[in-house]
């Protein structure tokens, strides 16, 4: 299966970019290993493995593709577009509004319906989130004047 | 301090109100997750892994005995009136639990499975109690050869015992092994791996990789399955007392699956799953009706059952005696356990007895309340089944991404945690296991220190590391366990 031929590669390069990474940290000798002894065993190891299952998935004939439907993947990639956009929101948008949008996005990506309804669910969980960490847990949370007027209404 | 002494302590410590309260929401959430069809008990560790932060050491691992535990429990409801198994514990008791269900039996099947779970976790923690100190006050002779060879013979039977192949299982331990190489050496000082990225010099954290492979993975995966209606038959109180001949036919099931399980519990791999299989088979080989298994033989559910909760109190002995995590759930505990700068090993029920005994305790406790929670709330629980899933995932997403960030406040780890969501749905997709990586990641720091410092004190003799008495009974049990299967296939395939 192409799948599994390109997992298998993708392993090859990274055990070999692993090992090369690897070869610049010193060895050691026996009586007193160096910190590139582990990375030149896992790296090893994982070569030696690679290979095997590499010969493994070239030798064996190709299965059915998988029942996987694109517009399935297409739910995946959206949910995971707003796991990774997080990090770059919450940096500018701060605790608040960078969590509304991906709690939103994150809906619309599931079908919720009903734009209105969903606004309000996506306040109320990013309500929920604010009181468990920012509240209950201390948590020092990304702050913008949203947020430091919710900090002054706790007082 | 004696087992009495240290009990009574223990009890002492977990009945008060917080780590009662702990317990509670620990059992509560473990029966929601065991429920819930992919979300299982590792992932619900995951997720919840930077809550820990903010509670006790004792309290922590209270909290996450109650979800282990109640996984267990609530895999059971899910099995026995839907078909659908919560967890993959909880598989085997589809096959008899459904059939009893279908024959209107469904109360007695749940009162068995909770009372034989009851059972077999008071079983196991009693096991745990004693087998601890034990193991414990006997690794304080073992050496870094020692260590390194128990580390090594970990992951050899967990490759053997994961699922899959067995060359994917080893490949993601090694994957494991080079995730942790990345940071700083404590040892020497060196940099390794870190690509310039100076946040990168503290290494690539067990929380948003365990986060990220189990939570987010979960998500993506759940996201992408059709949403199926589901419906469930209630079940009534005066419905759930099973016959004479029911409880007469459980007892030996359930003690048999006690002990199978809590032994199973002992060796590194998904424990809980393995131990229900093995009891199944067992049953049906010692039962009078073998005939009936598959068509709704309680002994089919008492013992499986009973032996997926006794693996749980199994799986905490090599955790606590030796510091070596042999489940990826108890890779979790650990994870926990290191978040408050605590290292489990030998040294622990001295330096930590209160730790210790709360623990055990707990269990007790959280055994109880699952008890009481479970049987007179299984119509409760399996409502939670009709929580839309456009609600839940947004949760589960943003307690992953708001955890995880309040852990170090760092973008970084929140990055770390999505690609790793998206390596553990793409590894799903190809049958690649994630688990063995997770533990690989935990386990690495000790096997590295230990080779290390056994090459150092030995100068260089290898010979040390494998001709001491009991790294060489390690090894050989591990060659065993590889080679002996190999050969007894060769032999049946060439007498046929």
């Amino acid at each position: 299966m192409i799948r599994d031929k390109l997992t298998a590669l993708g392993l090859f390069v990274f055990s070999v970019i692993y090992l090369v990474g690897g070869w610049d940290l010193k060895l050691g000798a026996l009586r007193k290993p160096g910190p590139g002894l582990l990375p030149l065993l896992v790296g090893t190891g994982l070569l030696v493995c690679t290979a095997i299952y590499l010969w493994q998935v070239f030798r064996k004939p190709a299965a059915p593709v998988s029942s996987l439907k694109s517009f399935d993947l297409k739910t995946a990639a959206w949910l995971l577009a707003a796991v990774l956009a997080y990090p770059v929101l919450l940096n500018y948008l701060d605790f608040i509004l960078a969590t509304f949008a991906v709690v939103y996005l994150t809906l619309l990506v599931l079908k919720f319906n009903r734009p209105v309804r969903g606004l309000v669910v996506s306040l109320l969980i990013v309500v929920a989130c604010f009181l468990v960490f920012a509240v209950l847990l201390g948590v020092t949370l990304p702050s913008g004047p949203i947020e430091e007027f919710l900090y002054r209404l706790r007082g | 301090m004696d087992l009495l002494q240290g009990l009574a302590s223990g009890f002492s410590l977990a009945l008060q109100p917080m780590n009662l309260l702990y317990a509670l929401v620990g059992c509560i959430v473990g029966t929601i997750t065991g429920i819930l069809p992919g979300i299982g008990p590792l992932g619900a560790m995951a997720i919840l892994l930077s809550f820990t932060l903010y509670m006790d050491a004792t309290g922590a691992m209270i909290f996450f005995s109650g979800i282990y535990y109640g996984a267990m429990y609530g895999g059971s409801t899910t099995s026995i009136l839907l078909n659908i198994p919560g967890e993959a514990a909880s598989v085997v008791t589809c096959i008899d639990g459904f059939k009893m269900a279908q024959k209107g039996r469904a109360g007695a099947a749940l009162s068995i499975s909770a009372v034989g779970s009851f059972v077999a976790g008071t079983i196991s923690i009693l096991g745990l109690m004693l087998a601890t100190p034990f193991l414990g006050s006997a690794a304080l002779r073992f050496g870094p050869p020692e260590f390194f060879a128990i580390g090594m013979c970990g992951l050899v039977l967990l490759v053997k015992l994961s699922e899959g192949s067995m060359i994917k299982s080893t490949l993601m331990i090694l994957v494991g092994m080079a995730l942790y190489t990345v940071g700083i050496d404590y040892l020497s000082g060196t940099l390794r791996f870190t690509l310039g990225i100076e946040q990168l010099s503290q290494g690539i954290d067990f929380l948003p990789v365990a986060m990220g492979l189990f939570g987010i993975a979960e998500v993506l995966e759940t996201a992408c399955s059709p949403d199926e209606p589901v419906v469930a038959k209630k079940v009534k109180f005066r419905e759930l007392l099973p016959s004479r001949e029911e409880w007469l036919r459980s007892v030996n099931p359930v003690f048999r699956g006690s002990a199978m399980g809590f032994l199973i519990g002992l060796i590194p791999g998904p424990s809980p799953v393995i131990s229900t299989f093995v009891s199944y088979i067992t049953e049906k080989k010692l039962s009078k009706h073998p005939e009936e298994f598959g068509h709704g033989a309680i002994e089919g559910v008492a013992g499986p059952e009973a032996a997926n909760n006794a693996a749980v109190g199994g799986a905490y002995v090599p955790l606590l005696a030796l510091g070596i995590p042999f489940t990826p759930a108890m890779a979790m505990v650990l994870g926990a356990l290191l978040l408050h700068n605590i290292t489990p090993g030998p040294n622990l029920i001295h330096d930590k007895p209160d730790l210790f005994w709360g623990v055990i305790a707990s269990m007790y406790i959280g055994n109880f309340m699952l008890l009481v929670l479970n049987l007179p709330m299984v119509n409760i629980f399996v409502n939670i089944l009709r929580m839309p899933r456009h609600i839940l995932l947004p949760v589960i997403v943003m307690l992953c991404l708001v955890g995880v960030y309040s852990v170090n406040s760092s973008l970084l780890d929140l990055l770390i945690m999505g690609l790793f969501g998206l390596l553990g749905f793409a590894l799903k997709r190809v049958g690649f296991p994630p688990a063995p990586l997770i533990l690989a990641m935990v386990i690495s720091p000790m096997l590295e220190n230990s080779l290390r410092q056994a090459l150092l004190i030995s100068g260089g003799n290898l010979g040390e590391l494998v001709f001491r008495p009991i790294c060489t009974v390690l090894y050989l049990i591990a060659a065993a366990i590889i080679v002996v299967p190999v050969w007894l296939s060769r032999k049946r395939n060439r007498s046929l």
